[in-house]
């Protein structure tokens, strides 16, 4: 049987790199009990232990066609906590609410959303140019981000969306390793979209990939909180073989020039 | 998902919340944000080169890939086997392959043979080959459509009980666990291990594994949820759970986080990362420095 493997050097330990998560949810699932929601506490405590700096935030309530109540709990439970921003929810067909898109754009933008959030598999309506062409280009002219769970979609009308719009940028967050020959696609022909790390985008060597192919400037930290942990997101970034400038850029400073844009 | 299920993850889901972090546990938190060689003994059971496989061509399936990121995260040993020996690709070239990377590595790497249930009548003289000439386990994967217990299987799983040697097999849920637990009925000096507990239908992992003293269960799964490992320990201890990445597949240091994050005790997490494995593959359990 073999002896024990013995690394020739250990690797130089890197200066604490800053995390800046784009992929957080907070609030109850509906299999799970009141108690048992994960709570912006809850959060903190886990951005701590994994050295997690800041994160992007929203709720399951806006995943479950309920923005207006989404938004209020969102702004009302990160309000102490400046290193929390919250992704809020929108009315994608104005079903309850007939402000012009604009308008409710700007006043997300007021409230200081970091993005929005839409779900359109789990709330009926299509990831399409044509069915809210109005958000999106207000989107597209305050610079806020749009984040989305890849199975929200399919790959081609992704890529109809973002040529139809390409000053909209997209973070597709939950991207699964199997996918990502489709990914490579979209990315190639759509520099209007980011993808987010872990979870599932977990395919070995996958961020030098994209870094080979593209640059490092559209990948992003994303952790999956609470369905999963932040400490495995923040360990693939941070053993990647790439240059530290280009590590910080996927850990945090990616986000950062996003949220720099929104105006 | 039954109602005992959802008890079930409604414990976890409580006792994520209320765990708090050993100061082990703070540490190698630390060092995973850091980049750094994480200092615990850890033997990973399931890699995986690629070469040849068109998955190989967009990620880094080769075994100095796999060695490269082993070295960074401080892994003591792994277990691998070839990707195109067990998917049907090409049994011989694939695992000659893995056999030219275990000479070069010299020790570094412990090979699995990829077990090719349809690669006709010369199977038996070729496994036996290979265990002959540094392979040293058996890797066994069921899109063959040959269930594990099947009695095809009986003369290579013959040879690995008479060499008392592991065999990790690809398993996703609980119809490939029965079957090989009827495996390791029939072959008691055999150490098994169901691959990717979670996947689906964990109480068969949780249950195969705590009854049967050479069935084991591994970690890998690129979803695995924030809970899972905690369930499984609460369930059925630390001591059948052995951490697998599935590297090159998948990210070794992201799946190794899983085992770190994970709520549970310095000691169970010890045994989980390499102490369980230790006793499996006969490696003294001596961290990388």
């Amino acid at each position: 049987m073999p002896a024990p493997f013995r690394p020739p050097e250990s690797k130089p330990p890197e200066p604490d790199m800053e995390f800046f998560d784009a992929d957080v949810i907070i609030g109850r699932t509906i299999d799970q009990e009141e108690d048992e929601a994960p709570t912006v506490a809850d959060l903190l405590r886990e951005m701590d232990l994994a050295r997690v700096g800041k994160a992007l935030v929203t709720n399951h309530k806006i995943a479950l066609s309920t923005p207006e109540w989404g938004n209020e709990d969102l702004l009302r439970d990160l309000a102490a906590s400046p290193r929390l921003r919250p992704i809020m929810g929108v009315y994608v067909v104005n079903e309850r609410d007939d402000t012009p898109a604009a308008k409710r754009v700007d006043d997300l933008v007021k409230q200081g959303a970091a993005g929005v959030q839409l779900w359109p598999q789990a709330c009926g309506f299509d990831f399409a140019a044509w069915q809210c062409p109005d958000l999106f280009n207000a989107m597209a002219d305050r610079g806020l981000p749009l984040f989305m769970h890849a199975d929200q979609t399919n790959y081609g009308n992704l890529h109809a969306v973002l040529q139809a719009f390409p000053r909209l940028k997209v973070v597709l967050q939950r991207v699964l390793y199997g996918d990502t020959r489709r990914v490579l696609a979209v990315m190639r022909s759509c520099p209007n979209l980011h993808i987010c790390t872990s979870p599932g985008n977990v395919g070995g060597s996958v961020i030098e990939q994209l870094d080979r192919y593209f640059g490092s400037e559209r990948t992003i930290f994303g952790s999956g909180l609470f369905k999963y942990d932040a400490a495995p997101a923040v360990a693939q970034v941070a053993y990647t073989q790439l240059p530290e400038p280009k590590r910080a850029l996927i850990a945090s400073g990616n986000l950062n020039r996003l949220m720099e844009g929104i105006r | 998902m039954s109602q005992a299920a959802t008890q079930s993850h409604a414990q976890t889901h409580a006792h994520t919340h209320a765990h708090v972090a050993t100061p082990r546990q703070k540490e190698l938190l630390g060092r995973l944000a850091q980049g750094r060689v994480l200092g615990e003994f850890i033997f990973d059971v399931h890699t995986h080169t690629c070469d040849g496989w068109s998955m190989g061509s967009l990620y880094d399936g080769s075994s100095e890939g796999l060695q490269r990121e082993m070295q960074m995260l401080g892994f003591s040993g792994m277990a691998c086997s070839a990707v195109c020996a067990i998917s049907g690709v090409d049994f011989e070239r694939a695992n000659d392959s893995l056999l030219r990377d275990i000479r070069k590595a010299g020790n570094r790497i412990t090979a699995y043979v990829g077990i090719d249930i349809r690669h006709g009548k010369t199977l038996v003289g070729d496994v036996e080959n290979y265990l002959k000439n540094g392979f040293s386990g058996g890797k066994l994967y069921t899109r063959w459509g040959v269930p594990y217990d099947d009695a095809r299987y009986d003369p290579v799983l013959e040879m690995l009980n008479a060499r008392k040697m592991p065999c990790l097999a690809h398993c996703w849920g609980g119809g490939d666990v029965k079957t090989l637990a009827g495996a390791a009925r029939k072959f008691p000096h055999v150490n098994f291990i169901a691959a990717h507990t979670g996947s689906a239908d964990l109480d068969v992992y949780v249950e195969n594994a705590r009854t049967l003293d050479n069935l084991y269960i591994d970690t890998a799964y690129s979803r695995g949820p924030r809970g899972l490992i905690e369930e499984v320990v609460r369930r059925m201890g630390s001591t059948k759970l052995l951490f697998g990445s599935d590297a090159a597949l998948f990210s070794a240091a992201q799946q190794v986080g899983r085992v770190i994050a994970a709520r549970i005790s310095d000691e169970d997490r010890r045994n989980i990362l390499g102490l369980n494995a230790a006793r499996l593959f006969g490696v003294k359990p001596t961290p990388a420095v």
